[in-house]
């Protein structure tokens, strides 16, 4: 029998790296076929070669039995196959329709038909039970509205083979549960997909099959019906990876951040922050606990100093530091890695090196006098922190753009771990990670704690959470909700809390 | 007073008109990402062009086609720099605008052969069809065929980005190539066509002022004008009406400047009279870039890869 989607020894060489290598894939008509791997492990590159934006350097595509080239995504639409790229190719300006039609208007050459269009759109969303509003701009749609239209975009185009590029990476695991739905849905209309994750709960919940790929070959394929998630997870990595709690030598010193009455408000908005009062000690880790927009984003920056607090103290080894700069909290020990590594965490565009002296390149150790660079200390610096963080690059006079997700962040954790901090906050540190940096993550939260340091994890993925605090504070419309034992809770518990239905202080609070 | 204000409508149109040329060229081709500081060098050329080209046939339209012409030719070399091969755009620009400037001396002495300035050479400055029309027939023959032609071209392509499929192209090149590329569009082939149109957009431009408004080149006679197109660009956020618009101010700056110098008895020295426009043109810009930062940055019109040179993802990783 024939396959719909053929992969057969596609090798990708770039200057330095093979990013695929040989690669045999076989992909049935109607399949949810899923691609695993760690970052940089050349899932991606598979991908944009399937769909024509790269070409391979060896190696043949078949769909439908059929040799095909692809020399560019205009051959690849051609042959039904559509992408749903992991960064939305949306044009924020542009409504919806005008999104999913550019490239094939309906209409002659003179005019587009844009309401016959939106007709056609509407149709097809209500098919595949996606609610959008076609003449609504894209600026103006969440991010689960701006998947759907990247997905319309692809279905608009007839085609029969999709493929998902880490599509819930960037979704909350309400938002997972619904994008599930819409993959099935597609499946049933027969149409093939492939999908690219690394979240195994969500790949054994859809795919039927999956393939895992390591360092740029196919480790091998299995059926989800006999295989486990154990199993997956040691093909990615090479060996197991434990992410569930571990044993930690009890230690408790003194607090090192103390936050009292600290409420923040914008303007005319309701409160983001009302009220909170809590303390972290040294060798902990407070977790931070919550459903997305519950205040969290704004108790990160007024603590690490991009939002002062409206009202309340923020106490840092017993002095308020509510009025102090970013420089001297970042001198005097306080450590963060932001939310969105790309826009606060990096500067893509600068060398791994010069990103890891960023926010302390202003001290003595990086400096030949008072205005000169060390450029040498520098690179030294760089060596040590990529040998010692297992840092994966050429070398470090690269850009931080040309790195994986795993391994952009271990240049954040490397460079604020440096900075020996007695207060480290990590908000959201594993989001887009797979196990494998997963871990790493984690055993530098760990580490952090163990060398009797204050540590605040703040997340959103519960089971995290679960495992790697020893205090966990929910937040729920500003407030704390709670602040409970971690060992002595339950998922339940702190879901019933993160909706505002838990009782306060039901863990007995010490602080 | 009538008068006056008659006066100074068609000086407005006249004046305006060049600018309003150039700066619908420039909003095309900042429309698709590309930058061009170089109409100024644009409309240097094509206007000397112009001259040479009604002066060598004796036809001032052939001057019209020489300076579109022109006008493509400089701009192509531009796209070649930029889009090709991702050169930087602001140099690209600036070498071109000096390039021209130079160019145009040199051609002036050694086709007529004197310092600076060109010779009269026939010109479309009057539109005698319309003589006849009652009442406004004077006063519409008045001005050049190349000012009526400019509305023709402003509907075209408020038209053209409303509408059309190529519309909806440009847009999508200029503020996300990527996404353009993977629906199928051809990024490069999109901004080509958008710069040449935009070179011969300021050719026209260029025509309007030296065969359009006057009958000969001078050295320095564009006088900063593809300058203030640029400022148009932006005052009109980047849309064909709105650049049309901002032009049509600049010309009347440029008209009251003209018509305060040719008062009797100006108690102002002319020097201070001729800034008038380039004043204008520093206030406006200033007032409206404040008006735009209280409404916060989102609603600039500007493309989101305007200026930013575009690899194909075949080349990158």
């Amino acid at each position: 029998m024939s396959y719909k989607i053929q992969l057969e020894n596609i090798t990708k060489r770039f200057p330095g790296v093979t990013a695929n290598d040989h690669i045999h894939i076989s992909v049935e008509k109607g399949e949810i076929h899923t691609l695993a791997g760690e970052n940089g492990a050349g899932k991606s590159t598979l991908m944009n070669i399937l769909f024509g934006l790269y070409q391979p350097t060896e190696g043949q595509i078949y769909i439908d039995g059929k040799p095909e080239v692809f020399h560019s995504s205009k051959d690849s639409i051609r042959c039904g196959i559509g992408m749903v790229h992991q960064h939305f190719m949306l044009v924020p300006r542009l409504t919806v329709t005008e999104n999913i039609i550019a490239g094939k208007e309906p209409g002659n050459r003179i005019s587009i038909d844009r309401h016959k269009a939106a007709k056609e759109i509407q149709e097809l969303s209500d098919l595949y039970g996606m609610r959008i509003d076609p003449y609504k701009k894209v600026a103006d749609l969440t991010v689960t509205e701006q998947q759907r239209v990247e997905i319309l975009k692809v279905l608009y185009r007839r085609a029969e083979i999709l493929i998902f590029d880490e599509p819930t990476a960037v979704l909350t695991p309400q938002e997972i549960d619904e994008f599930c739905e819409i993959l099935l849905k597609l499946k049933e209309k027969g149409k093939t997909i492939l999908f690219i994750s690394h979240k195994l709960a969500e790949v054994f919940r859809i795919s039927d099959n999956i393939t895992v790929i390591r360092l740029g070959k196919v480790v091998g394929t299995r059926k989800v019906s006999e295989t486990t998630p154990e199993e997956i997870t040691q093909m990615m990595v090479g060996r197991s990876v434990d992410l569930n709690r571990r044993e930690r030598p009890a230690f408790k010193g003194e607090a090192v951040l103390e936050l009292e009455g600290v409420e923040y408000k914008k303007n005319k908005e309701p409160k983001k922050l009302d009220n909170i009062s809590f303390a972290v000690h040294a060798g902990e880790i407070l977790g931070i606990a919550g459903i997305d927009g519950n205040g969290q984003h704004e108790l990160a920056r007024i603590i690490c100093g991009l939002a002062a607090p409206t009202k309340g103290q923020v106490k840092y080894h017993g002095r308020d530091i509510s009025g102090e700069s970013i420089r001297s909290r970042k001198d005097s020990g306080i450590a963060c890695i932001p939310e969105d590594r790309h826009l606060e965490g990096l500067v893509l565009d600068y060398s791994i090196e010069n990103n890891l002296i960023l926010g302390q390149h202003h001290l003595p150790k990086f400096k030949r006098s008072k205005f000169v660079m060390d450029h040498r200390k520098i690179r030294q610096n760089g060596l040590e922190l990529k040998e010692r963080f297992d840092i994966r690059c050429p070398g470090t006079d690269v850009t931080a753009s040309t790195l994986s997700g795993g391994n952009q962040q271990k240049i954040i954790i490397a460079r604020e771990v440096m900075a020996n901090p007695d207060l480290l906050i990590a908000i959201q540190p594993t989001r887009g990670l797979d196990v494998g940096a997963e871990e790493f993550v984690h055993q530098a939260l760990y580490d952090q704690r163990n060398s009797k340091k204050a540590v605040i994890l703040i997340s959103f993925e519960l089971d995290e959470i679960l495992a790697i605090s020893d205090r966990i504070m929910v937040l729920h419309k500003g407030q704390i909700a709670g602040i409970v034992d971690a060992e002595h809770t339950t998922r339940e518990q702190l879901g019933a809390m993160m909706l505002g239905l838990g009782d306060k202080n039901e863990g007995g609070e010490t602080a | 007073m009538s008068v006056m204000i008659l006066y100074l409508l068609t000086s407005t149109l006249r004046n305006g008109t060049s600018i309003a040329y150039t700066a619908m060229g420039g909003v095309l081709s900042e429309r698709s990402g590309i930058v061009n500081i170089g109409l100024e060098g644009i409309m240097t050329a094509s206007a000397f062009a112009a001259v040479v080209g009604s002066y060598v046939s004796g036809s001032p339209w052939v001057g019209v086609l020489a300076a579109v012409l022109v006008g493509i030719a400089i701009s192509a070399v531009h796209a070649m720099v930029c889009v090709t091969y991702g050169g930087n755009q602001s140099v690209s620009s600036m070498a071109l605008i000096l390039l021209a400037t130079g160019f145009c001396g040199i051609a002036a002495k050694a086709i007529f052969g004197r310092q600076g300035t060109t010779e009269q050479v026939a010109n479309i400055s009057a539109s005698p069809v319309l003589a006849g029309i009652p009442v406004i027939g004077p006063t519409l023959a008045s001005l050049s065929p190349l000012v009526y032609l400019s509305f023709v071209v402003l509907l075209i392509l408020i038209y053209v980005f409303k509408k059309t499929a190529f519309g909806l192209h440009i847009t999508m090149v200029g503020e996300h190539p990527k996404a353009a590329e993977t629906a199928g569009i051809s990024v490069n082939r999109v901004r080509y066509v958008c710069v040449l149109l935009s070179g011969a957009l300021g050719g026209l431009g260029g025509a309007a002022l030296s065969i359009g408004q006057m009958n000969l080149f001078q050295e320095g006679m564009i006088a900063g004008r593809g300058y203030l197109a640029m400022a148009a660009v932006i005052m009109g956020n980047w849309t064909a009406a709105g650049a049309f618009g901002a032009s049509m101010f600049f010309g009347f700056f440029s008209a009251l400047q003209v018509y305060l110098q040719t008062r009797p008895n100006n108690p102002v020295p002319t020097e201070f009279v001729q800034m008038i426009p380039y004043i204008a043109c520093v206030l406006i810009m200033l007032y409206s870039s404040a008006q735009r930062s209280r409404r916060g940055e989102a609603v600039s019109g500007k493309p989101a890869a305007s200026g930013k040179p575009y690899t194909r993802f075949v080349q990158s990783r």
